[in-house]
């Protein structure tokens, strides 16, 4: 005989100001199977679920409502507290009366109706709940950094500052990603390369850590706890080993493309490190770029190579990795520069980016940390910055924010100034926003110390004429067109999500949002999880962000894996999809369909014929409980504990006049 | 041309039979009484004999692969012989599309059709006038020649628009009035080559979704349901209407669900063996248009 509880909750005035709780309660006690029924101001109080121990106890109760706000609020908070009492947890329900109800409606008697029937559902629906146990699986004690970016980096330092040993997974020949490419860093114009290169020897000299670059992750299968990871590993055709880094073969090749690290203003060979500071110090070979791949003629690596390190034949490898935890760190791309040809963007050569200006900034650049004028080499002296180029423009289908844009357009300007005395820095911006610890003294300071002039407003056009660039725009503020005679500009482009987060994001069976960048679980309250668990996100792959949120996330998901590699087996929870054999009609239907691989098949012997027969099974660590493959089996086979059909139909039922009458 | 065909097939299973590979064969065979076609199941020389090839031919053998006694014998690694119309054949290769038996398993004697007349019927059916797959997409062996196609006639969606084009309140007064007929004697199902569930929906008790009793809200909650599941998997053999023994036509729904999903996704079952079930396939770029 049920002998179920009802607590109402008030959520303070959130819910009681329009419902009415006490004709709510009043209401509940009479349903069937109702043995108690209270409500109390603040439910997920202390007092509040001494109310909900001491009535488990003396009233027998044999299941729960708690009619209070969103269970993804405080069903956790429940179920433990019934749980102290020595009710399983799985005997808890919640009627979200707060969100579903006093949130959203006006009319006080049309809520409490609401309410009422909300809880009169999860009546019927407690009254068939059965006690779960928890499910435990092992757990692999080894994490995986895919990106070797300042995220994956500081994630990967602070997980292996624990004893647990990481293996990162770089797509570039050097780990060190975007930040290696900048020249100082706001807001205190610390040398980036001076704080990142001591991070990038600590991790790779560790004797916990495997890197792998040059490689991209092929296939992720298992479950949190227990991935398992295949990572191709291009093909280098240096072999490491070997190579003992002298450079003489990236010296001697005669191939040439543009650098992919200096941003195309300069060039690297064919054979090549991408710069002097990478990780590993060894080159490999970018295969259609070289000669000897095209033509099959030249071999000039393989014959000066001293330590015979050259190997045309190899192929590329797979290797696999079993890991616990997954950090995904993959960064950022910019905007493709054909979105924007009214700036000139790709055609006027004095017309550059945020990143081939840090190029030209930096000491160990292009031009040895002198600014110029790509077009003659001469040193500029009117620089105009453009900000929001891409970014919050909806025109450009680009409506976000890029968040960086403002604070190294300041630096820029400054740094400028602090190179070229006398010259002068124009910023066209929209807003300024500069929301972080000191950057708003920081822009400050270039408006008062370096005198650098900020024109509120868009531009309309960048143009050529005889030589000479122009920028025009309007000045909102003064409220007039403007036209600038520039010896160079800087554009600030949009950060964009990297390529091919999409495709890794799939097989990581994680979620992404419409321009690319990987979701998080809960925008507030889980950002660093994502809705895959043991699987977390740092840095700019989740949405663009500067270096200090970077590494705050890298730590924060880094510490998420410490979390859940630190016991030896996961507890999760039993709300799980389950196969009826007998009734399996083995179409695999789930199979295709479950977005995290949970489907198994199995080898099963019909009782009545005696005949074996493949059909599907549930592996009850890898589930979700999302559902997914219950609408595909037509006969029904496949039941979500927790959720099951029996409790979703007797909660419509009991909503139902038309079936209440019937029954 | 029929009787070539009658002699070519008799050869034909005689010649497999004999052969042992495969040791059943399905065929259509004479009725005892009259002038009718029934099922039988060849197993012997002497059996291929007794084979009949007509415009009587109706039945979607196919429906026999998933029963006893072809069941059994390809569960236990045997091979089943079966002859198949080209609408057959797209049951066939939906079974296979969905797992339920293996191209191997069986070996589909296609026969090239001319249409087939119902059981009472003095003129083709309005599905045959209209049948695209005259010769079978795919098979073993085909009786038949290829050119012996004739013109496709008219419109095998016919009956379903006239239904379509009727104002709401009549469309559903013609459904209630057609389906309060229905006994729930399940013949549609039993007909059905792509109703194979062990356990059909209609059986479960724990909740019961479809009430068992023949009344009317069962009745609409049983023929639903089956035209759901038949969504996007329905062959439009018409076998279910033709089983049913009080004359409701309830290959409308299915065929007309089947017609929904294709116009949404360009996906038609029994096409291709190789192909994905579309019901579990997802594309990036499906329409999703319909979802309000």
């Amino acid at each position: 005989m049920a002998r179920i509880g009802v607590f109402i909750c008030w959520c303070g005035s959130n819910i009681a100001s329009t419902v009415d709780v006490k004709a709510v309660a009043e209401a509940a006690a009479d349903f069937p199977g109702v043995a108690h029924s209270v409500e109390y101001k603040y439910m997920c109080s202390d007092p509040g679920q001494t109310l909900i121990r001491q009535a488990i106890k003396e009233k027998q109760l044999t299941g729960l409502v708690v009619a209070a706000c969103s269970p993804r609020m405080h069903e956790p908070t429940f179920r433990r507290a019934a749980l102290e009492s020595g009710m399983n947890p799985y005997l808890v329900e919640m009627a979200n009366i707060r969100e579903h109800c006093s949130w959203v409606h006006e009319d006080r008697a049309e809520a409490t109706t609401k309410a009422l029937e909300t809880v009169r559902m999860l009546v019927e629906k407690v009254r068939r709940n059965t006690p779960l146990e928890e499910i435990r699986v092992p757990v692999t004690k080894r994490a995986l950094v895919i990106g070797g970016g300042v995220a994956g980096i500081q994630a990967g330092l602070d997980i292996i500052s624990a004893g647990i040993p990481v293996t990162v997974v770089e797509r570039t020949p050097s780990i060190g990603g975007h930040m290696s490419q900048l020249d100082e860093t706001f807001p205190t114009l610390d040398c980036s390369q001076c704080i990142l290169t001591p991070k990038m020897v600590e991790l790779s000299q560790s004797p916990l850590t495997t890197i792998y670059t040059y490689s991209e992750i092929e296939e992720v299968t298992g479950y949190v706890g227990n991935f398992k990871v295949k990572i191709r590993q291009k093909a280098k055709t240096v072999d490491h080993v070997k190579c003992t880094g002298c450079g003489i073969c990236v010296e001697k090749c005669p191939a040439k493309v543009p650098s992919e690290f200096e941003c195309g203003l300069a060039d690297r060979k064919a054979i090549y490190v991408p710069f002097p500071q990478a990780i590993p110090n060894k080159p490999v070979i970018d295969r259609p770029n070289c000669i000897y791949f095209a033509k099959g003629k030249c071999g000039v690596c393989k014959k000066i190579c001293p330590a015979e390190a050259i190997d045309y034949d190899v192929e590329d490898t797979i290797v696999e990795e079993e890991v616990g935890a997954i950090v995904v760190a993959t960064g950022y791309d910019l905007i493709d520069r054909a979105l924007y040809g009214e700036y000139g963007y790709g055609k006027i050569a004095d017309v550059v980016d945020g990143l081939q200006f840090e190029r030209m900034l930096s000491a160990s650049g292009p031009t040895g940390g002198k600014l110029i004028k790509p077009s003659t080499g001469e040193t500029p002296k009117t620089v105009v910055f453009v900000q929001c180029v891409g970014s919050r423009d909806d025109s450009k289908g680009i409506p976000y924010c890029s968040r960086i844009c403002c604070m190294y357009t300041a630096k820029h300007a400054m740094l400028f100034k602090h190179k070229v005395k006398d010259g002068k820095a124009y910023i066209f911006y929209i807003d300024v926003r500069a929301g972080g610890k000191g950057y708003e003294e920081f822009v400050k300071r270039a408006v008062d110390e370096d005198r650098v002039v900020y024109l509120r407003g868009r531009v309309s056009r960048i143009f050529e004429k005889n030589g000479t660039v122009f920028v025009k725009g309007s000045d909102t503020i003064s409220g007039q067109q403007v036209e600038i005679r520039a010896d160079l500009v800087v554009l600030a482009t949009a950060v964009a999500a990297s390529d091919g987060a999409r495709q890794l994001a799939q097989k990581l069976r994680i979620g992404f949002d419409q321009h690319g960048f990987l979701t998080e679980a809960h925008p507030k309250l889980r950002p660093v999880e994502t809705n895959t668990p043991g699987v977390y996100l740092a840095g700019t792959c989740q949405a663009p962000k500067d270096i200090p949120d970077t590494v705050s996330q890298a730590s924060a998901a880094a510490s998420k894996v410490l979390g859940l590699l630190s016991s030896d087996e996961l507890v999760r929870e039993p709300l799980v999809a389950h196969v009826s054999e007998s009734v399996c009609i083995s179409c695999f239907a789930c199979e295709d369909t479950c977005p995290y691989g949970a489907i198994e098949r199995v080898e099963w012997k019909d009782p009545e014929t005696g005949l074996t027969t493949e059909i599907a099974r549930v592996n009850p660590g890898i589930c979700e409980g999302c559902g997914a493959c219950i609408p595909v089996c037509r006969p029904k086979a496949v039941d979500l504990r927790g959720f099951s059909e029996e409790q979703i139909y007797s909660e419509i039922n009991a909503l139902s006049d038309m079936f209440k009458v019937k029954r | 041309m029929t009787s070539d065909r009658e002699n070519a097939l008799k050869q034909k299973v005689r010649e497999l039979i004999t052969g042992g590979d495969p040791d059943l064969i399905v065929g259509y065979g004479k009725t005892y009484a009259g002038d009718g076609v029934r099922p039988l199941f060849v197993r012997t020389a002497s059996d291929a004999d007794r084979l009949v090839w007509n415009d009587g031919c109706v039945h979607n053998l196919s429906t026999y692969l998933m029963r006893e006694p072809c069941l059994e014998h390809i569960r236990k690694g045997g091979r089943v012989g079966i002859v198949a119309k080209g609408c057959d054949v797209r049951a066939i290769l939906t079974l296979i599309q969905e797992k339920q038996i293996k191209r191997d398993s069986v070996h589909i004697i296609g026969v090239t059709c001319d249409g087939v007349r119902d059981t009472d019927g003095a003129e083709i059916q309005v599905k045959c006038r209209a049948c695209p797959w005259q010769v079978p997409s795919v098979y073993d062996d085909l009786i038949g020649d290829e050119a012996e196609v004739r013109p496709i006639e008219g419109d095998p969606l016919e009956d379903i628009k006239t239904i379509e084009a009727l104002p709401q309140g009549e469309r559903w007064r013609f459904w209630t009035d057609a389906l309060s007929r229905c006994i729930k004697c399940y013949a549609c199902r039993q007909a059905c080559p792509l109703c194979y569930c062990r356990e059909c929906i209609t059986e479960k008790s724990r909740p019961q979704w479809i009430e068992k009793a023949p009344s009317l809200r069962g009745n609409l909650a049983y023929h639903f349901i089956r035209a759901m599941h038949l969504a996007g998997r329905c062959i439009s053999c018409g076998e279910c209407s033709r089983a049913c023994p009080v004359d409701i036509p309830v290959d409308r729904l299915t065929r007309y669900l089947s017609g929904t999903v294709e116009e949404a996704f360009g996906y038609r079952p029994g096409v291709d063996p190789d192909e994905e079930p579309f019901f579990v396939t997802f594309a990036d770029d499906d329409p999703e248009d319909f979802i309000r």
